[in-house]
């Protein structure tokens, strides 16, 4: 119920996290003062026959009283709601930090949702967690120990009902909490389901419009929620039994203590003021621990939550130490890349991403990488850029070992032009410059002038100040390649890895790509994932893969002659009329 | 608006009824505890000659305190059977209303975001009774008690406490509103603000990396989330301030009432001994009003929510339901003729006077660069959207005048974003025929070059395929969305692009399979991509929503035009394949 790993976080506000337990506690002494108040008026009042005038000083006593009650309770809740936030806020920067450790190969397939999910909601599902339930284990202890303190010389027969039947709302509270936990757990993911099965409904709407199934589906949704409403009630009939038993206590209790005073007022050995302040101190000695229960819901909540933080901050990182702690120094004059007895698998895959991969980059060389799906060309880059460590094996920039503390230092080395770039929210300038942040704007547009994006940005309402939506809404695939280019051209790198696109993009942008690519590699090492041809012949070398191993290699021309898997995708293509077309093509399966 | 919110309510009136009542009564049984505990003891205090005299409130005693426990049992159980219900119509009379508009009145909601925004809106109103209605009723019903209870006494006693609780009630919650409503939608904007960024810097990470920035943007991410903490901050002290402001007024009452009353008790109007029960109702009564600052909070929610939907709602259909009901499944041409068509008047024509057949039985590719109007045709032909200009005839009838049940009987469609439910591979399928049999099944994913890959499956065809199919790569869900058209049987059948994430060998194989079954039935092949298209009767080029050229694939090669230009440059591509990771 209680996270250790939660509790190291808190040392840090441990002092303010103490204070809000000490606030609460004055807070139950201001009550214990106002029963103390209250029952003296009452009892002057009462059987004193006392006139308000001789009051006055007891009423202005038990104003100030509530007063301060009132003050206390908004104190602490605003110092418990601040430690809260405090850890939640240090929390989330440590998981946005891990992430970039974690890399963008953690992140990818569709875990991006769900991460998010845990950085926002599950860290924001703490607050109640640290805000109310676990200053509220410390109090639902000690404000019933110190009303003890001051019903014990008052009323001892009360004070003994009270520490007899106290342990047993715990108790009570273990034993049936905890079955009534899975069971609002499963009502909690029933109503998840549902919501779910509507949310694929609504997004499947034209789909089953198509095939005439779309008014149907209104039944559905009325079947299975009048469906899932019996199950959960029936689960709730027996789950909320728990919740009376607690009720059923604390209520019967107060009735009981009522009882016992009563008939020991009436036999004369307890005076009505030490009676009545006893019955008003009552309620507030099962207040805190039925607090407790009330939030013990959102503690576990909060405690599930903290797992999957944790989980994810525990989470292997090939990065070894701080994102900011990397500081390697690399030599920039390096003259050649090797790749070493490579070996690396995707976890939850059977296959051998990359089986022994041996390879040597020379410094100035432009190599392609060719190869179906699946035959390790993505490994290859993603490895190279740092992104992920080899199984086993090792990369070499010539005798330094490019090891994850390096890889920071090593992207440096490196311009990467993924097959999809991603732009960011904001300005095209902005998008731009995160490709060299020192540049002037004359270097900027001359890298636009050069990708063949300085026209059209030049023609957007705002020209390069002109904001963009995510990834580039508002722009054709043929203008985000061509933004893309041109952050590559302004960082300016020894090392350019690009993996083409394959995507049809229009006729304009083809060509100002395929132009700029040539620019671009000039003087350049190129390391290229190729789809087109015009590409590939630029290339000294091309490497042909195919489940994890490189099977052929040599320029085009010498590829094309030994007529071998490289050959055989040409020829895929290539109707009738082609060039590359076999007589008696062999029919080989690529794995899609 | 609100008429509607209540009409999800108004079918449970008697549920409505005990779940109100029980919650009254709740409260009711804590006042009623507290003050026959004070009566109880104040009468036991003037030493009463029997034990007997005090029977009476010892009972009431001992009965508040067990009816309490299982009023609120009660009062939890009908208000969660209530809320369910609640959800059901509000689910069902949301979909009621956004069924006819789809696809072409919601085609800006189609990403993720705005639909799981609609989710959590219904979600948020199914607890409009729960915390909203019901603790607002029951404050007022509780009112009239404590009032009644009151009176007994001096009902200037009860018109004071009243006065008092509707202060509190509704001023509490007001002053809060009135500080916080700012703050809140600027919470709001922040919070929303700081997780698009998260999600933007995470799916662009690989940049954000290869260019050295990850520094700036978790220093970015860092500021933003500080400026969200600091208005957090702000917000709890309002918080606080409502909670204390409650605990002072709730005591503050106890306090005014016993300075009322003792001057009462004095001339003799109030007995001395029921000091007690006035002071411990005036402190119980406040069960009730404690909950409203958050039901006026959670009002304000529910209605942002309700005018949500009833914006995404009260859009009008765009296409007119013919009356024409085409019996059996004929296989007729599909003539269009002089077609154009735009999304909304005064966008651009995407379709300019098109003219083409599709004779029964004749197979047809169209193809051309991406925004050449290929999908909107598609769109026309399901029917999905009214054309304004020219014809489109299915057999004799006019598209516009055919019952869109009877187009879906007639054309099968594989559009280009199919999507998967979140069920078995079979049931998925059977969607196009709720009677196919396995065999059947079997059959069309075999045409369709999915039986190697569902096979491999850990069920087959009873696997489930995980939210939008998740589990499956694209090109393995596109080939179930071509055997799911097949399984429909159509006479006529369209695929829309339906192997862009398959490599070229794998197309090829694909079109002579499907084209191969479909031998008597019409189609319609859409793709970007030339591979294989010798077999096609005729291949239809587009380009900026019209006709550029037409013929076979030979006739085409030969007139040097769009199509050889786009072939040559396709000749220049390798084994282009979807994406590895």
């Amino acid at each position: 119920m209680i996270s250790k790993r939660i509790f190291a976080q808190i040392q840090e506000v441990r002092h303010l996290l103490a204070l809000t337990v000490g606030l609460g506690l004055a807070g139950g002494l201001v009550a214990i003062l106002e029963a103390n108040f209250l029952s003296r008026i009452v009892n002057r009042a009462f059987l004193e026959d006392s006139a308000l005038s001789s009051l006055t000083g007891l009423f202005v006593w038990l104003l100030i009283a509530i007063a301060l009650r009132a003050i206390v309770g908004w104190f602490s809740e605003v110092l418990a709601l601040r430690v809260a936030l405090k850890v939640k806020e240090s929390l989330r920067d440590q998981l946005i930090r891990k992430l970039f450790q974690l890399g963008p190969m953690y992140l990818r397939g569709e875990r991006t949702g769900e991460v998010t999910s845990t950085v926002m909601e599950g860290i924001e599902s703490l607050e109640v967690y640290l805000a109310r339930y676990i200053p509220q284990i410390a109090l639902s202890a000690l404000i019933p120990l110190m009303i003890l303190v001051f019903v014990i010389p008052n009323d001892w027969v009360t004070a003994i009902i009270f520490v007899v039947t106290w342990p047993l709302i715990p108790y009570f509270m273990m034993l049936i909490g905890r079955q009534a936990e899975k069971k609002s757990k499963k009502q909690f993911q029933t109503l998840s389901l549902l919501s779910a099965h509507f949310l694929d409904v609504l997004q499947g709407l034209s789909t089953l419009k198509l095939f005439n199934r779309s008014r149907y589906q209104l039944q559905v949704i009325q079947r299975i929620s009048n469906q899932y409403r019996k199950t959960t009630m029936s689960t709730l009939r027996v789950a909320f039994i728990s919740a009376l038993a607690l009720e059923l206590l604390t209520t019967l209790s107060t009735a009981i203590v009522a009882v016992f005073i009563g008939l020991r007022l009436i036999a004369g050995t307890l005076h009505f003021q030490d009676a009545f302040f006893v019955l008003l101190l009552a309620p507030e000695f099962y207040l805190p621990i039925r607090l407790l229960g009330t939030q013990f819901h959102a503690g576990m909540n909060g405690v599930m939550a903290a797992d999957r933080i944790f989980e994810l901050l525990d989470e292997p990182t090939f990065q070894e130490g701080e994102v900011s702690s990397v500081k390697f120094t690399l030599n920039e004059d390096w003259d050649h890349l090797y790749f070493e007895h490579v070996v690396h698998q995707y976890p939850g895959t059977g296959t051998m991403a990359l089986d022994d991969l041996n390879l040597t980059i020379h410094r100035g060389e432009k190599v392609a990488l060719v190869g179906p799906t699946g035959a390790g060309k993505s490994t290859i880059m993603n490895l190279l850029l740092g992104f992920m460590a080899p199984a086993h094996g090792t990369i070499r920039v010539d005798d330094q070992s490019l090891s994850p503390a390096l890889a920071a230092a090593w992207r440096k080395q490196i311009t990467y032009l993924p097959q999809h770039p991603h732009l960011f929210k904001g300005t095209i300038a902005d998008n731009l410059r995160m490709a060299n942040p020192e540049c002037t704007d004359k270097q900027m547009m001359e890298a636009a002038k050069n990708a063949g994006a300085d026209e059209f940005i030049r023609e957007m309402s705002a020209g390069y100040e002109t904001v963009i939506g995510e990834n580039g809404l508002g722009l054709s695939g043929g203008q985000i390649q061509r933004i893309a280019l041109a952050r590559a051209f302004l960082k300016n790198s020894p090392l350019i890895m690009l993996d083409e696109p394959t995507a049809n993009l229009d006729p304009e942008s083809e060509m100002w790509i395929e132009h700029a690519l040539n620019q671009l590699f000039a003087d350049k090492t190129v390391l290229v994932i190729a789809h087109r041809l015009g590409t590939i012949s630029r290339m000294d070398r091309i490497l042909v893969l195919n489940e994890g191993k490189v099977i052929d290699q040599g320029p085009h021309s010498e590829l094309v002659a030994r007529k071998g898997l490289y050959h055989h995708m040409l020829t895929a293509y290539v109707g009738e009329r082609g060039n590359y077309r076999d007589q008696n093509p062999v029919s080989i399966h690529l794995p899609s | 608006m609100i008429r509607t919110l209540f009409r999800f309510i108004s079918p449970h009136k008697v549920a409505l009824s005990w779940a109100t009542l029980l919650g009254v009564l709740t409260v009711a049984s804590n006042i009623g505890l507290l003050a026959t505990s004070g009566f109880l003891i104040a009468s036991a205090a003037l030493r009463p000659s029997t034990v007997l005299l005090l029977w009476v409130p010892i009972v009431g005693v001992r009965f508040f305190g067990i009816a309490r426990a299982v009023f609120r049992y009660g009062e939890r159980y009908f208000s969660h059977d209530l809320t369910f219900r609640i959800l059901a119509n509000i689910r069902a009379w949301f979909y009621d209303r956004l069924e006819p508009l789809a696809p072409a009145r919601l085609f800006n909601l189609q990403s993720g975001d705005v639909l799981s925004s609609v989710v959590s809106d219904v979600d948020t109103l199914q607890d409009f009774y729960l915390r909203s209605i019901a603790p607002t009723l029951i404050a007022f019903l509780v009112m009239a008690i404590v009032y009644w209870l009151l009176s007994l006494f001096d009902y200037r006693l009860g018109l004071l406490q009243v006065l008092i609780l509707l202060v509190s009630g509704i001023g509490i919650p007001a002053l809060t509103y009135g500080l916080g409503n700012r703050l809140g939608s600027e919470i709001v904007t922040t919070r929303s603000g700081f997780s698009a960024e998260l999600v933007d810097s995470l799916q662009g990470m690989s940049d954000i990396l290869a260019f050295s920035q990850e520094q700036k943007v978790i220093e970015s991410l860092s500021n933003r989330q500080h400026m969200l903490v600091k208005k957090q901050m702000k917000m709890a002290g309002i918080g606080g301030l409502t909670g204390g402001l409650m605990t002072f007024f709730n005591h503050f009452s106890m306090w005014i009432l016993l300075l009322v009353a003792i001057p009462l008790v004095q001339v003799g109007k109030i007995n001395g001994v029921d000091l007690t029960v006035i002071a411990q109702t005036a402190l119980a009564s406040f069960e009730a009003i404690i909950p409203l600052p958050l039901a006026f909070q959670y009002l304000g929610k529910s209605f942002a929510s309700m005018r949500h939907l009833m914006t995404i709602v009260d859009a009008k259909p765009s296409v007119s339901s013919g009356e024409v009901k085409m019996e059996g499944k004929m296989l007729s041409a599909l003539v269009i003729d002089h077609l154009s068509f735009r999304y909304h008047s005064g966008d651009p024509e995407v379709l300019k006077d098109l003219s083409f057949t599709v004779a029964p039985g004749a197979h047809i590719a169209i193809v051309g660069p991406s925004g050449a109007g290929k999908s909107s045709m598609v769109q026309i032909l399901s029917k999905f959207f009214d054309y304004e200009s020219g014809t489109v005839r299915l057999g004799e009838n006019e598209l516009r005048k055919i019952q869109m049940e009877s187009v879906h009987e007639h054309i099968a469609v594989a559009p280009q974003q199919s999507h998967l439910f979140n069920t078995s591979v079979k049931e998925n399928l059977q969607l196009a025929n709720p009677f196919a049999s396995i065999d059947m099944i079997q059959t069309a994913c075999a045409v369709a070059l999915a039986d190697t890959f569902v096979e491999k499956l850990p069920e087959k065809y009873d696997t489930f395929v995980g939210e939008q199919g998740y589990k499956l790569s694209g090109g393995e869900r596109q080939r179930l969305a071509i055997a799911r058209a097949i399984i429909a049987d159509a006479p006529i059948s369209i695929f829309d692009e339906p192997t862009s994430g398959l490599d070229a060998m794998t197309e090829e194989q694909l079109l002579l399979s499907v084209h191969q079954t479909l031998e008597g039935k019409s189609m319609l092949w859409i793709t970007h991509r030339l591979t294989g298209l010798e077999v096609m009767d005729e291949i239809i080029v587009m380009n900026h929503g019209m006709i550029e050229e037409r013929g076979t694939h030979q006739e085409l090669l030969q007139k040097n035009g769009l199509y050889r230009k786009m072939w040559d440059t396709q000749q220049l591509m390798i084994g282009a394949t979807e994406m590895a990771v």
